[in-house]
């Protein structure tokens, strides 16, 4: 393994080149023992061994990990070998991570040494490993070896969510009182929920005909269905800022907020992530949404083509929630899935952050095509740069 | 002062980022004051100053460690000023100087002053380093003045105080370049911080060092800007013309006499016998070895040689002072440099190696009807003096083609024989010489017929009364010494017309490998011969010892060469006599050979790796859960360390009382985890480690 | 049968037994240790403590045959394990079974009978089968010898010399109970004998199995260094002359599995080993020359050992 030497390494050596040449003017033997003294601690710098191929890292970070969340992370250096490793420096460079060096002394053969440190998790996605640099200049710091390492150690970066009270997912229910919308209750349906007062638009088989002579009046059947609303997510947008603060990762979070809600609430929801193409989820647990939304990446995308795709997942009926940011793909094509959608039947809410507001300043042209968006009956959020996730998706 | 250039000196000196550890100013401190004990040693620098330096040193580096963090844009004013005050007493000490030479000394003063100021205000570790380089410099100027061993220990010293500042300061780097330092996952496991390190350094930085000053070569012949020379210690004897021998005011009984070789006189009698004593009579620093000529004679009367009677010349002016024309040597010429360093008394003859050239002398000197050069009184202890001298560099055949040419009036002295002489010597002398061409080859034939009859012997016998010596040398007796050599050779080439002189001084001496001085001893007080060629001059001959012309020998610079001869010289002993030249070359390989693959083989086998305890290379890693586990282990200490003998669900009843959930599902998990078949599924992985992770933070913060 | 049912039939047979053994959970647990490991126990304590009791409660609970040896002094090889007797009608020699042919053997009082006995008891054991007249008969499958010495009563006694004990796999002692539990078995045993009542829970084919499983334990090579470590420092001790053989580490490591089956789990923790070891090592040491070795001071020594070796957990 070549050495390369360091400035420092340098200045020794113009030193004892230095000597030698007052020792040859002068005629004085102990300026050639200084300066072979001198160059003695530079050729041992490029001797002395390092002996980085008997180290091993390993890194424990823990298995999912928010953004932003500091983490501990745990490195480990392990000395596989039968000589003592000098004191070096590793540098972790886990892309979920800002890189940080750990310097240790020096380790015996068998022995291990271990750092713990909390790193805030900078970066959404799901890593797998990450390259580590191993570097000694052992023993006097004049010539650097280094080495990198492939170290694994899996963690899945999942977007920064809140807990939403509520949310306008379905059409209120027939129960006011039923905040939660916990199921949709239709006339139809095979279990038996109860009776209650007849309203006009009930369907007349519904009426129950023995409680109503006893009691006087018109009583229907209730039942319910259980069908529960499906619901359709579809991200999709470019980027504007520098995450993990920017305009992606604020719908990034929204998504993750409200299928979150979505799943609390009984729902199952389809995902569609959309960059070069549109990725279809189904049905999946908290954990594997997250986990897709880590690894959803921005860029230009299809609304109609998305839109089409979500509406066939949700059978005409139910709710497509688009969560996009203004650039990457045309507001106007955006405006037009989602008539179609509706169009179809199907319910739509749009969350869309106004990319202008992380990046270059105030854009008409972004707040125009916002407003063109609310008209029609569309539910729609808007989600600026340093408005709080909860306040801007809960909303009036 | 307004408060705006007030500002300004403050910012500008703003510190910067300071160096924490005490251990890497200990290490500098630690250089540079043996650097100053090595000017004090050399005694460049007075003891008062060396006082005040050593003790002033550790004050400056506290001072600056206290200070490390603070501005110090006060003090750094008060050390500028002192630094302007040493510049002012540097420019007045020159002043006093005699030689460009002691520049030196007014030199390490100042360098010191700087050193001690700088002490003060050393807050970061670029201040230290700056300090550590400039200590080399106080260790260059003592080296350069140091003559003998004794700078030696300074220097292994400052090695290991350097070596070390540079370990400790890359140490400090490293931390500072990072978030921290790892810990040792067992505890005690790991050895100290720095470990074996720095010794391991420091052995393999000494090894290195010796094979490279074996290997560096030494540039020769560089001539020096100015020439050191100096008056010595006080007046000595007078020489009132002629040669005043400290050791011999009188007439000589033995030939030596308190380590004063009676040679140097204004006669010698080849009939005084005695040994030399080993004294150090002188130092010499020289371009390359030469024989230190101080006298030359030219007549001879049977018994003894003697000096022309006319007294020598005085030089005109101040030194240097350039050899009269007269008596220089022409073609092709070989310059030496040398510089003269008298530790005993010595008798007022200036030596140089060959013909001197220019001298630098401190007092007159004079030049007597030969050549040779004298002084008004004996050299005190203490003189310098130095020549830029040459030798004859004449290639053999050159001196070969000179056939010989006709007595001139320069030459014809030195072919005057006594009348007494007998004629057997002459014969002999041609007949030894019968089949040598040139006067050269004559040479040449009396010296090796010599060296094939004659053995050498301190105390050969004394030639009677009314003999001639050389006569009685050669027929009479088979042994002598130098002086009998010398003369034999230079009467028996009169005989056959060639001129030829004795002359006495000193052999090389002995190079010091460290400081490169020749030490010359009374024992090399020497008589050699000087023959005249046409056109090139005199040429000296060395019957005693058969030393050939002045020779370029690699071994004088690099020792590497001197080292590998002696290796090979006894392995050369150990091969038996009488093999052909290609088998001794075989053998004398497969020696070497066998030496160092036996060497390598036996380190190998002796410097076996030691392994800690038992070997547990069998044994699996542990997994994430274990050494989440061991962390949790390793925060206990002293009694309530785990036991070896307690198992881990023992240690923890032990430690935590009863296990709640979490801890116990932990537990188990460990537990499958280092001894199961199988691991533990990746939920039950991450919960246990966050459990002992906890538990972990638990026990540092009862701990603590 | 899987692993679960094995360790809860495992564990059903120790409830079973102590239905009728009362307060003696370590001894009954030692015992189906040793049973369910696939080797013998023996039981060193005073008469009437219940060792007797012991055996057929284990017989009863899984349906084996039992039988009882009372070793006396003119006990002869032939009348335990059987001979061959001349049948008049065939005009063979018929082979006898002795009643060491049962499931569950107890051996009363080994030490009062003569060492020849003794040697050809402890054959049968080792082989797993008894040679008659050149004719090799196999012991039943789940052949469990329960095995009893009287520690107190030296006098006409051949006490098993400690190179045989070997044999047996682990060397307990029943105990006395204490007060409470004493009266609620003498007033349990006043009525009529709980082990009348006692069912079988598993057949000996399920035994059989349970034993795979056992045989079958995940025992990881840090936990066989451990055992292994154990064996040896009995054999460095320096009171003792010749310690525990090789073959003791194996079936200590035995033992341990069937612990760890009856814990629940599918490997072997050294908890294990290091909980057995003194029952199962203590027997097997010959005391050095001078020394009386009886089996407190076996156990003491193996303690020692014990609390000297080191556990491996994180190194």
């Amino acid at each position: 393994m070549l050495r390369r030497p360091t400035r420092r390494a340098m200045v020794v050596v113009g030193s004892g080149l230095l000597l030698m040449m007052a020792g040859g003017t002068a005629q004085a033997g102990w300026l050639f023992v200084l300066a072979a003294g001198v160059f003695a601690l530079v050729v041992t710098s490029f001797v002395f061994p390092h002996r980085l191929n008997q180290v091993r890292v390993s890194r424990e970070v823990p298995r999912r990990v928010r953004v932003g969340d500091d983490t501990p992370v745990v490195l480990s250096i392990t000395n596989e070998g039968r000589r003592t490793i000098p004191m070096l420096r590793i540098e972790d460079r886990l892309p979920a991570f800002p890189p940080v060096a750990v310097a240790s002394a020096s380790v015996p053969p068998t022995g291990a040494v271990f750092f713990e440190g909390m790193r805030p998790a900078y970066r959404r996605g799901d890593f797998d490993a990450g390259d580590v640099l191993v570097v000694s200049g052992a023993p006097f710091g004049l010539g650097r070896s280094r080495r990198s390492l492939r170290v694994e150690g899996r963690v899945t970066v999942v977007p920064r969510w809140v807990d939403l009270r509520s949310f306008p997912l379905l059409e209120p229910s027939s129960s006011p009182s039923d905040v939660l919308h916990q199921r949709a209750r239709t006339g139809a349906g095979e279990e038996y929920h109860g009776v209650r007062e007849y309203r006009p638009g009930d369907l007349k088989r519904s009426v129950h005909w023995r409680t109503s002579a006893r009691a006087g009046k018109l009583v229907v059947r209730e039942f319910e269905e259980h069908v529960l609303t499906r619901v359709a997510v579809i991200v999709g947008g470019s980027d504007t800022g520098e995450p993990p603060d920017s305009a992606f990762e604020s719908i990034v979070s929204a998504a993750a907020s409200i299928g979150l809600y979505a799943l609390r609430t009984g729902h199952p929801i389809e995902l569609f992530t959309c960059a070069s193409e549109v990725e279809r989820l189904s049905s999946p647990a908290d954990r594997d949404l997250l986990d897709r939304l880590a690894s959803v990446r921005a860029g230009a995308w299809d609304p109609m083509e998305a839109g089409t795709q979500a509406l066939r997942a949700v059978h005409r009926r139910g709710t497509v929630v688009f969560c996009a940011t203004c650039r990457g793909a045309s507001m106007d094509d955006l405006r037009a899935t989602i008539r179609a959608v509706q169009a179809a039947g199907v319910r739509v809410i749009v969350v869309v952050a106004r990319s202008s507001t992380w990046g270059d300043g105030v854009s008409g042209q972004d707040d125009a095509a916002i407003d063109r968006l609310r008209t029609g009956r569309a539910i729609v959020r808007v989600l600026s740069h340093g408005e709080e996730l909860e306040t801007c998706l809960q909303g009036s | 002062m307004s408060p705006g250039l007030l500002e300004t000196i403050r910012r500008a000196n703003r510190t910067r980022a300071a160096e924490d550890s005490v251990a890497v100013r200990i290490a500098v401190l630690g250089a540079v004051m043996t650097g100053a004990f090595a000017l004090a040693l050399e005694a460049a620098i007075s003891v008062p100053t060396a006082v005040g330096v050593l003790v002033l040193m550790p004050v400056a580096y506290y001072i600056s460690y206290r200070r490390r963090r603070k501005d110090n844009w006060h003090i750094k004013l008060a050390l500028t000023a002192a630094a302007i005050i040493g510049l002012i007493r540097f420019f007045g000490q020159l002043g006093g100087i005699a030689t460009l030479d002691e520049v030196r000394f007014p030199l390490a003063d100042l360098f010191l002053w700087v050193q001690v100021i700088h002490g003060f205000d050393l807050p970061a570790r670029k201040d230290l380093n700056f300090s550590l380089g400039a200590s080399l410099t106080l260790m260059a100027v003592a080296g350069s003045i140091s003559q003998d061993l004794r700078f030696l220990f300074p220097l292994l010293a400052y090695l290991g105080f350097g070596g070390a500042a540079l370990i400790l300061s890359y140490r400090s780097e490293l931390g500072e370049a990072s978030q921290g330092w790892a810990r040792p996952t067992r505890p005690g496991s790991s050895p100290d911080k720095a470990g074996r390190e720095p010794f391991r350094a420091f052995a393999i930085t000494l090894a290195v060092a010796a094979l490279l000053f074996m290997v560096v070569p030494r540039p020769q012949g560089t001539r020096t800007f100015a020439l050191p020379f100096s008056f010595g210690s006080g007046l000595g004897t007078p020489g009132l013309g002629g040669i005043t021998n400290p050791g011999f005011l009188d007439n000589p009984l033995t030939r030596t006499s308190a380590a004063a070789y009676y040679g140097f006189g204004s006669e010698v009698d080849l009939r005084v016998r005695g040994d030399l004593p080993d004294d150090l009579v002188m130092r010499v620093r020289a371009s390359a070895p030469a024989m230190w000529r101080g006298l030359a004679f030219d007549r001879y009367d049977g018994t003894r040689w003697s000096l022309p009677d006319k007294d020598p010349v005085p030089f005109a002016g101040d030194a240097p002072y350039a050899y009269p024309i007269e008596f220089r040597s022409l073609g092709p010429r070989q310059e030496v440099v040398e510089t003269f360093y008298i530790e005993r008394e010595q008798a007022n003859v200036v030596f140089s190696g060959g013909q001197p050239d220019v001298v630098w002398f401190e007092g007159s000197i004079s030049v007597d009807e030969l050549g040779s050069l004298r002084t008004d009184s004996t050299l005190t202890p203490g003189t310098v003096y130095s020549v830029v001298s040459t030798r004859g560099a004449a290639e053999p055949d050159r001196l070969r083609s000179m056939t010989g040419s006709e007595p001139d009036e320069r030459t014809r002295r030195y072919l005057k024989l006594p009348p007494e002489l007998p004629e057997r010597v002459g014969r002999l002398a041609a007949r030894i010489t019968r089949d040598a061409p040139t006067p050269y080859d004559k040479v040449k034939a009396i010296e090796g017929w010599l060296a094939d009859k004659y053995r050498y012997r301190i105390d050969s016998p004394v030639p009677p009364e009314g003999r001639d010596a050389v006569d009685h040398f050669l027929f009479d007796t088979d042994v002598g010494f130098c002086e009998q050599f010398a003369s034999a050779t230079a009467v028996m080439l009169r005989t056959l017309g060639i001129p030829a002189r004795v002359v006495v001084g000193f052999t090389p001496g002995n190079r010091s490998a460290f400081t490169g001085y020749y030490n010359v001893r009374a024992s090399d007080a020497h008589m050699w011969v000087e023959v005249f060629f046409d056109q090139l001059g005199w040429y000296e001959f060395d019957p005693t010892f058969a030393i050939p012309l002045a020779e370029f020998d690699l071994g004088e610079v690099v020792p590497l060469v001197k080292v590998l001869r002696s290796i090979i010289d006894v392995v050369s002993g150990l091969v038996p006599e009488g093999m052909g030249g290609a088998v001794r070359v075989g053998l004398i390989l497969l020696l070497v050979v066998t030496g160092v693959v036996g060497g390598y083989i036996a380190y190998r086998k002796l410097y076996r790796p030691r392994v800690r305890g038992p070997s547990r290379t069998g044994h699996r890693d542990l997994g994430p859960v274990g050494r989440a586990f061991a962390r949790f282990e390793n925060g206990f200490a002293g009694s309530r360390r785990r036991r070896s003998d307690e198992t881990a669900s023992e240690f923890m009843a032990r430690s935590l009382g009863s296990l709640r959930e979490p801890s116990a599902t932990a537990l188990r998990a460990f537990e499958r985890e280092r001894y199961g078949d199988e691991d533990p599924t990746p939920e039950e992985e991450t919960a246990a480690v966050e459990e002992l992770r906890r538990l972990a933070e638990m026990t540092r913060a009862d701990e603590r | 049968m899987d692993r679960s049912a094995a360790t809860k039939a495992a564990t059903g047979l120790i409830e079973n037994v102590e239905r009728v053994i009362r307060g003696k959970r370590r001894p009954v647990e030692a015992a189906i240790t040793c049973l369910l490991a696939g080797s013998h126990l023996l039981v060193e304590d005073v008469p009437g403590v219940g060792k007797t009791m012991l055996a057929r409660s284990i017989a009863r609970s899984v349906r084996g045959s039992f039988k009882r040896i009372q070793a006396t002094p003119d006990l002869l090889p032939a009348d335990i394990t059987g001979a061959s007797v001349y049948n008049q009608a065939d005009a063979t020699f018929e082979f006898k079974p002795g009643p060491l042919f049962a499931d569950v053997v107890l051996m009363d009082e080994i030490n009062r009978t003569t060492p020849r006995t003794q040697s050809a008891l402890l054959e049968a054991m080792d082989e797993g089968a008894v040679t008659v007249e050149g004719v090799r008969h196999p012991l039943p499958d789940a052949f469990f010898l329960i095995a009893t010495q009287n520690p107190v009563e030296h006098h006409g006694t051949y006490p098993l010399p400690e190179g045989q004990l070997d044999r047996f796999a682990m060397a307990i002692d029943m105990g006395y109970v204490d007060a409470i539990t004493e009266r609620q078995i003498v007033r349990a045993q006043l009525a009529s004998h709980p082990i009348e009542e006692l069912d079988a829970v598993l057949s000996l084919d399920e035994v059989v199995g349970v034993r795979r499983h056992v045989r079958a334990t995940h025992v990881g090579d840090e936990v066989l260094e451990y055992a292994m470590e154990l064996t040896r420092a009995t054999r460095e001790h320096p009171d003792v002359e010749l310690g525990a053989s090789p073959r003791a580490s194996i079936t200590l490591v035995r033992c341990a599995q069937s612990r760890a089956l009856l814990d629940g789990r599918d490997f072997v923790l050294p908890d294990d080993v290091k909980s057995l070891a003194v029952s199962a090592l203590g027997h097997r040491m010959i005391p050095a020359a001078g020394m009386r070795l009886d089996q407190g001071r076996g156990a003491e020594i193996v303690k020692e050992i014990v609390a000297k070796t080191p556990v491996p957990v994180t190194e």
